[in-house]
């Protein structure tokens, strides 16, 4: 049995079967044609239609690796954390230049999640999330849960090829949030 | 030309039959980097994707309003549930592999990409996201005809015929989808200014989480910056284009190997080289292929040979 048959008689799929064939190939590769176009305005009109049927399936798509130009800033992230005695802690996000081969590997989720959408400023409501995650996960000492978390991204800017200097050693600091931890938030 | 000929032409691009091997090599490929992908979660599993995960699902709901196939919201949050996916995921990346119900084990995979990817979609990179179009395509696509336990099982049936032809429609949409990777890394590249001055591989090179070991050539130099990088424009320009130029295509294939390749080892983006190299086998014409295989098993056949007769002796 072919799967063709849970659909369609068979007589009739081979009739059709090139019409459809036909049909849905040039429907998705002109969607996928128009999703990668979407920046023009007759692009995205024509996509409106389709958005949420390509959204729906996770078919929209973005290969701009690099592109227009690689980021040219190496980010890194820490937060602070203040307990219930007044006591501070600092913790260290992954940085994937300081791990061996193979959390390199398998951190690199983190490098995407960090460098590429925490450090691009354009999801700040993630902010929050991730503070109580850092709470949640330094909530490690009897009777002195955190209280509060905050966190800093630092910046440095990868200096032009003509000044042929290393990467510089000093960062600029930005806070991106400070978080008063709930007990709700512990849980 | 006429519209007979455009239809002819059509025809025979998209509906002509063709020697399944090559997408039977791919699925298993495919199927081994499903693995790897399941393997490389694994560590933060619940990091990422728990009812604790680091970013909340009412957050990401609130950030993308639109209904997306999600199975790991189909049910309440629990760890048992995201267990219970993540196992199905990876027998369906085995079974795909082995090319048991190779359709069925496709279209679970790719279910199961799609609910990751929209569960979290700010952890997944450009090869994950590709791994889920091909995943889509290969449904529709007959891998598993042979070199499968499909087939095996199916030649214990009586009347069988070993599949030595299938349609080419399903190896059509894979190349192409491959092809618009390359199209999209090209043209958005284009108005980027360090890709025309010919800095862009200097500055990727000093990402310090990127990067996994030194460049065979260092960027820092002003030239070899620019040969790394307007080599990269042209080899990703050729492979959507002159890569369907029957005389070209192995040179053309060879380059491409060669970035990937060079990427894998200077940058630390696991998979998504392997994505892109295990696709191109896709474009490897059939004969050539099992010209391949056959000097592979004589070399083979020879080495035990040998080792049988010093065994002997």
């Amino acid at each position: 049995m072919e799967w063709s048959d849970l659909l369609i008689d068979r007589e009739l799929w081979k009739k059709l079967r090139k019409i459809i064939i036909s049909l849905f190939v040039i429907f998705n590769f002109g969607l996928i044609y128009l999703c990668l176009e979407r920046n023009n305005l007759l692009a995205a009109r024509l996509l409106k239609p389709f958005w949420n049927y390509f959204l729906f399936f996770g078919l929209e798509q973005d290969f701009s690796v690099f592109a227009p130009s690689p980021i040219q800033a190496n980010v890194n992230f820490i937060a602070t954390i203040t307990y219930q005695d007044g006591v501070c802690k600092l913790y260290q996000f992954q940085r994937l230049d300081r791990v061996n081969l193979t959390n390199k590997v398998t951190q690199e989720r983190w490098r995407k999640f960090l460098d590429d959408n925490l450090g691009s400023d354009r999801y700040p409501f993630l902010y929050k999330d991730i503070a109580k995650f850092v709470a949640r996960k330094n909530n490690n000492q009897k009777d002195n849960p955190p209280t509060a978390v905050c966190i800093y991204r630092y910046t440095g800017i990868v200096p032009p090829p003509e000044s042929k200097r290393s990467n510089p050693s000093v960062y600029s600091i930005k806070p991106l949030i400070a978080y008063e931890v709930r007990p709700e938030d512990l849980k | 030309m006429s519209f007979a000929r455009l239809f002819q032409l059509w025809d025979e691009f998209w509906f002509s039959d063709v020697s399944p091997k090559c997408l039977a090599v791919f699925r298993i490929m495919f199927g081994l980097l499903l693995l790897q992908f399941a393997l490389f979660l694994l560590p933060d599993l619940f990091t990422w994707y728990g009812p604790k995960a680091i970013i909340s699902a009412n957050s990401i709901a609130e950030a993308n309003p639109t209904v997306v196939l999600d199975l790991l919201n189909m049910a309440p949050q629990s760890d048992a549930w995201l267990c219970a996916i993540y196992a199905l995921f990876i027998l369906a990346s085995i079974s795909l592999t082995l090319g048991f119900c190779s359709r069925l084990c496709c279209a679970i995979c790719f279910v199961m990409l799609t609910s990751f990817y929209h569960h979290n979609p700010y952890l997944l990179n450009s090869g994950d996201s590709l791994m889920r179009l091909l995943a889509f395509w290969l449904i529709f696509s007959d891998s598993g005809a042979i070199w499968s336990v499909d087939d095996f099982l199916a030649s214990k049936k009586p009347n069988y015929k070993p599949k030595e032809k299938i349609s080419v429609w399903g190896v059509r949409c894979l190349q192409l989808q491959l092809c618009v990777v390359y199209y999209h890394a090209f043209v958005t590249k284009s108005p980027g200014w360090v890709w025309a001055n010919g800095s862009a591989v200097y500055f990727a090179s000093r990402l310090e989480n990127l990067t996994r070991f030194p460049f065979p050539m260092d960027p820092n130099i002003e030239w070899i910056s620019s040969v790394w990088t307007w080599g990269t424009l042209f080899i990703e320009f050729s492979l959507f284009t002159l890569i369907w130029v029957k005389e070209i295509r192995y040179y053309i294939m060879a380059l491409g190997l060669c970035l990937h390749l060079c990427i894998d080892w200077t940058m630390n983006i696991p998979q998504f080289e392997w994505v892109m190299m295990a696709t191109l086998i896709l474009f490897v014409y059939p004969e050539d292929l099992t010209t391949f295989l056959n000097w592979l098993k004589a070399k083979y056949s020879i080495a035990v040979k040998k080792n049988l007769s010093t065994g002997s002796s």
